[in-house]
């Protein structure tokens, strides 16, 4: 009997060769060169070949692989995430104790079992710690408040 | 220089107070990072790398070396206690460590793990100090094909042989390496891939990869998961081992030396092949091969020494070619280049008194990892109950002022959160993301030497096979595919076959 076609395996296969088609395209704008002078653009599309090649190879071994349970879960995506994301657009306008605050209180929300006290006792540990160390210890330049 | 007046020279560079205080701070992290399951070495160094821009290059090579051979000596601690590897290496040590810690006999384990890991780390330094001058001795001589050839044998070693689909492994090199390309070609000053984002200029920022990758991803994985971590109370006169079990470990112990060491020094493979190659050893040269699996003590001492000694060797490809063994020896690399320091044969006369004190601070290392050990295991037995709800996001904070303090670029932290989605996705597809790094680091060499050496035999591509050397890796490659391409080839034949007649 044939196995079911893994559906999973063929469309991550896929997805690494349209990412190898879409390298060769964009490197065709860059000058290719010959063998002996290559031009920019000679490796990228040799490797932008190569990545089509294995995509397809790969959705090839694998269409008839058994299916692994995935596994993904959104929660700690969504909140870790999420809290680097907040890090990144807070470092540089607001300055680094809002920032590691913000950090901290939506990256625990990655955990269930947190409680409120224990969230707000590890933000403001971490962000004196990382202020007297980071910033007062080794001078990394950013501002504790401000850009 | 001899060996003789080099271990002069580097008990002088390396017996300083500074020098032993950044070893110490070293060896500690490592372990700490070792013992915590579901972050590894990797995340350790992008945590203190902003603690080493102040220091002088040799002490925080020292310091940074020291974090991922002291992970090794950590890894073992949750593997046997909870069944719960704590870095990917020491996965095979929970097999037979487990059902020891069940049968009451995790201090024997522990104590076990910790002396065979203090064997293999001295008998692979032995083997960094007579071969990697010697190597880079003859590295001299390379010309950029042999240099293309290696890293080529390098980088689909680090495909084929993790554990996994060999074809998922080759692609996540190659897309390494095509991220490799992202900024400006330093041929002809082009600038590629740039999507006008000015920060992709420069290219990507190697510890935010790494950082995404190894970090974040890890955290996305393990995250959320409710864990039940209560690991038992182990006593000090629990640790001392019988007769009958030294007896039985000291001979996988050499074994799994020599292995790990083998596998440390090929460049691409690393620690965890060298736990799994060395515990199949074992168990193919066992009288008992049914003792496996149910504590048998040396199930536990051939990989912990394997993945030592091949942490240790792997740094003999690193100093003398600059090519690195694994991509924890590879993202080591890119912190040493921060500091100005760039590995390659000729770095064994320039910079004699770095390495010899690096090789010194290596013995030193293993010898408070010993010390750590054995007198403070119930110290970080009770680190493995610091719950993780308050452990990731302390993590993510350091990894985000890590990579931060790189270039002070928020851009490279926006890196990390794509890198952290990217490699959480591929872990869950089953492509492997150490290849991946690999390919990023050596990418831009590898270029550079492909089109170096195209250019100097005139467009002719023979020259990588009529080189000798370089023909020699070139095969060894050849062969390395061909082991994984054939079994399934032929199983397909013989599939097929029947049908046609």
């Amino acid at each position: 009997m044939k196995p079911p076609r893994n559906t999973q395996e063929i469309a991550a296969g896929l997805v690494f060769a349209a990412i190898g088609l879409g390298a060769m395209l964009l490197a065709r704008s860059y000058p290719f060169g010959t063998v002996v002078r290559m031009g920019p653009g000679f490796v990228p599309i040799m490797l932008g070949g190569l990545i089509v090649v294995l995509g397809l190879a790969t959705a090839w071994q694998g269409r008839t692989a058994p299916k692994v349970a995935l596994n993904l879960s959104p929660r700690p995506v969504m909140f870790v995430l999420g809290g680097i994301l907040i890090w990144v657009l807070l470092i540089d306008r607001l300055g680094f104790v809002p920032a590691t605050l913000a950090l901290v209180v939506v990256a625990a929300q990655a955990e269930r079992d947190i409680t409120w006290f224990e969230t707000a006792a590890l933000a403001v540990a971490l962000t004196g710690l990382g202020y007297f160390l980071f910033i007062r210890g080794l001078g990394i330049p950013i501002a504790a408040f401000g850009s | 220089m001899d060996l003789f007046s080099g271990l002069a020279l580097g008990l002088q560079v390396a017996i300083t107070g500074q020098a032993l205080l950044f070893c110490l701070v070293g060896v500690s992290v490592g372990m700490f990072i070792g013992v915590l399951p579901g972050i590894g070495p990797l995340a350790a160094v992008a945590m203190t790398l902003p603690i080493t821009y102040h220091l002088e290059p040799m002490s925080a090579l020292i310091m940074l070396a020291g974090i991922f051979y002291g992970a090794q000596y950590g890894g073992s601690t949750a593997s046997i206690l909870l069944n719960l590897p704590g870095t990917s290496t020491t996965a095979v040590t929970a097999l037979d460590g487990y059902p020891m810690a069940q049968q009451g006999r995790a201090g024997v384990a522990l104590f076990i793990t910790t002396l065979t890991s203090f064997f293999g780390g001295c008998f692979a330094i032995v083997l960094v100090m007579s071969f990697a001058p010697a190597l880079g001795q003859m590295a001299l001589k390379f010309s950029s094909a042999e240099y293309f050839s290696i890293m080529l044998l390098g980088l689909v070693a680090a495909a084929t042989m993790s554990l996994g689909s060999p074809l998922k492994g080759l692609l996540s090199v190659v897309i390494g390496l095509l991220l490799s390309t992202i900024g400006m070609d330093p041929t002809s000053g082009h600038v590629r891939y740039s999507f006008g984002v000015l920060e992709l200029q420069d290219g990507l920022n190697l510890v935010a990869i790494a950082m995404g990758l190894f970090g974040v991803a890890e955290i996305l994985k393990n995250a959320g998961k409710p864990r039940d971590l209560e690991p038992q109370k182990v006593r000090m006169r629990e640790l001392m081992p019988t007769r009958q079990d030294l007896k039985e470990c000291w001979k996988p112990t050499i074994r799994g030396s020599v292995v790990g060491s083998f596998v440390g020094i090929l460049p691409g493979a690393g620690p965890t092949l060298a736990a799994f190659l060395a515990y199949a050893l074992e168990k193919r040269v066992s009288h008992q091969p049914d003792k496996f699996g149910r504590g048998a003590i040396e199930g536990i001492s051939a990989p912990e020494a394997a993945n030592n000694a091949s942490t240790q060797a792997a740094f003999i490809p690193t100093l003398a070619l600059g090519i690195p063994g694994d991509a924890g020896m590879a993202v080591l690399l890119g912190a040493m280049m921060i500091h100005g320091i760039t590995p390659r044969p000729e770095f064994f006369t320039t910079n004699a008194d770095l390495f010899w004190g690096l090789v010194v601070s290596f013995w030193i290392g293993n010898l408070m990892l010993l010390v750590l050990n054995i007198p403070l295991i119930g110290f970080w037995v009770r680190i493995l109950r610091v719950p993780q709800r308050l452990l990731f996001p302390a993590i993510l904070f350091f990894i985000c002022i890590g990579v931060y303090s790189v270039n002070n670029s928020a851009f490279d932290v926006m890196t990390v959160i794509f890198f952290g989605i990217a490699g959480y996705l591929m872990n869950a597809y089953g492509y492997p993301t150490a290849p991946l790094l690999m390919g990023f680091i050596l990418g831009p060499m590898l270029e550079q030497h492909f089109r170096r050496a195209l250019l100097f035999s005139r467009g002719d591509i023979m020259t990588f096979v009529e080189r000798p050397i370089s023909g020699a890796f070139l095969l060894v490659t050849l062969l390395l595919v061909l082991s994984l391409a054939l079994p399934p080839l032929l199983k397909a034949w013989r599939r097929n076959a029947p049908l046609e007649d």
